[in-house]
């Protein structure tokens, strides 16, 4: 291996609508920029391999598990994490969230609404189908999910009943 | 905070074309995709290569279409398109529909949106290799010079494939309407979602007035290298006037290798296997008016 090969990079992306340039290792993972580089600590490190979502942020639009991305892959990306959701209010997600008593430990809150906003961005009135294929990488072991799904489907109703009444 | 760069020494390269290759020959080198599954090695503790030379970028690797391959229409699915890109394709699903239905049952959305077909294949264990092996499908790989192809089903039988190749295509025969014929894909694993399979197995089989013609069957998913059953597939074939089902569900169950682990024994697997391959199969001739 050539010794004076460069191991660092500086590597310009957004957050949250923010430029940001960092110089860094390209293998260094997007989860731990977000949560040791940049404070953003919203965004939460649990499995470590994409199974359990707990770091799901979008990323040029997509779901993405930020411990599965490498800053050589962020390069000129776009990301969005928990923390863009609320900065003046909570967001509707949230919102029924707390009203659908959808989380006890919260751990895997941020990567679940994250999720949920990945597909409503995309579904405006997702089925049932729907929102279980969307949340299948995300795992929750307190809630049984059941109140995460009251939570969707509070969400959808209030939506159905703005759009019924021509409000969006 | 200060990040150590001595704790990331791998370095990286992201080539726009192959020809930009620079280090394809270097034996301390690997290929990587989407790194969704290299990640996961590293992280249960593989030893991270020194040098790697991502496929992102590289435009001959993008693009899912409609071709001639030996002056037969065929699919052409590039290597770095995510497993994503080839659930939602419409001329997969029109054409290579259980191909579609693999990609639907791997991982969940995050990691599809990321993963590629090209490294779901070279991993060896990937669950679109029974689908893709039943569909006859065909592999082009670069060596830095050219592009050769080579049959799915002669690649996995070579070792490990080597750091010095990358693949660059997939090619499906597209199989016309003039052609009757049935498919389908199962995955069997002990969960409803993000499922990590006990076998994924494929079947495609074509017909000529209503009695089999072609049977084409295989088996992954798990630890199990895919492979196709080429064994009971002849006795199918040879079947025409009605199937002896008790052996052929043992001659399935003989015909691939399986293994037992914490969870699962191998008897298990190649009876689950034998039983899903024979109802199919089954449905099938009753459709026909066979059974």
């Amino acid at each position: 291996m050539d010794a004076n090969k460069l191991i660092e990079k500086t590597t310009s992306f957004k957050v949250n609508g923010k430029q940001i340039e960092l110089t860094l290792p390209p293998t260094y993972r997007l989860v731990d920029i977000l949560r040791d580089s940049l404070s953003l600590t919203g965004t939460k490190v649990a499995c470590e391999v994409g199974r359990c979502g707990a770091c799901s942020v979008i990323m040029n639009g997509k779901l993405v598990n930020s411990c599965l991305i490498m800053a050589y892959q962020m390069e000129d990306a776009e990301i969005f994490t928990i923390e863009s959701l609320s900065e003046e209010r909570l967001h509707p997600i949230q919102e029924a969230f707390l009203q659908a008593g959808a989380l006890q430990c919260g751990y895997c809150t941020p990567g679940m609404i994250i999720a949920l906003k990945s597909l409503l961005d995309e579904e405006e009135q997702p089925s049932k189908e729907d929102v279980l294929t969307a949340l299948s990488g995300n795992l929750c072991r307190c809630t049984g999910y059941e109140g995460i799904l009251r939570a969707v489907d509070l969400l959808t109703k209030k939506r159905h009943e703005t759009i019924g009444e021509g409000k969006e | 905070m200060k990040i150590s760069a001595d704790a990331y020494p791998t370095t990286v390269e992201m080539p726009r074309t192959l020809s930009a290759i620079h280090n394809l020959r270097n034996q301390h080198n690997r290929i990587i995709s989407g790194g969704t599954i290299l990640q996961i090695n590293w992280e249960a503790g593989v030893e991270k290569p020194e040098h790697l030379i991502s496929t992102e970028k590289l435009s001959e690797l993008k693009g899912i279409s409609e071709v001639q391959l030996d002056g037969e229409p065929a699919l052409k699915i590039g290597a770095a398109m995510t497993i994503s890109d080839c659930l939602h394709n419409i001329s997969i699903q029109k054409n290579a529909s259980i191909l579609a239905e693999a990609c639907e049952k791997i991982a969940a959305p995050a990691v599809r949106n990321r993963g590629t077909i090209g490294g779901n294949i070279c991993s060896k264990i990937g669950d679109t290799i029974p689908a893709l092996l039943v569909l006859e499908a065909q592999l082009s790989f670069y060596n830095g010079e050219q592009e050769n192809m080579i049959s799915l089903r002669e690649w996995l039988t070579k070792p490990n494939p080597p750091s010095s190749e990358l693949l660059t295509n997939i090619y499906i025969p597209i199989h016309t309407l003039n052609k009757p014929g049935s498919s389908f894909f199962r995955k069997i694993g002990r969960r409803e979602s993000f499922t990590a399979a006990i076998i994924s197995i494929a079947g495609y089989i074509e017909y000529e007035e209503n009695n089999i013609k072609t049977a084409r069957l295989a088996i992954g998913g798990g630890s199990h290298l895919p492979c196709r059953l080429s064994i009971a597939e002849k006795e199918i074939n040879k079947a025409a006037n009605g199937i002896d089902w008790s052996f052929l569900s043992q001659v399935i169950q003989d015909d691939f290798s399986s293994y037992t682990d914490p969870f699962i024994t191998v008897e298990y697997r190649k009876k689950v296997a034998a039983n899903l391959f024979i109802a199919w199969i089954k449905d099938i001739l009753k459709e026909q008016g066979k059974e």
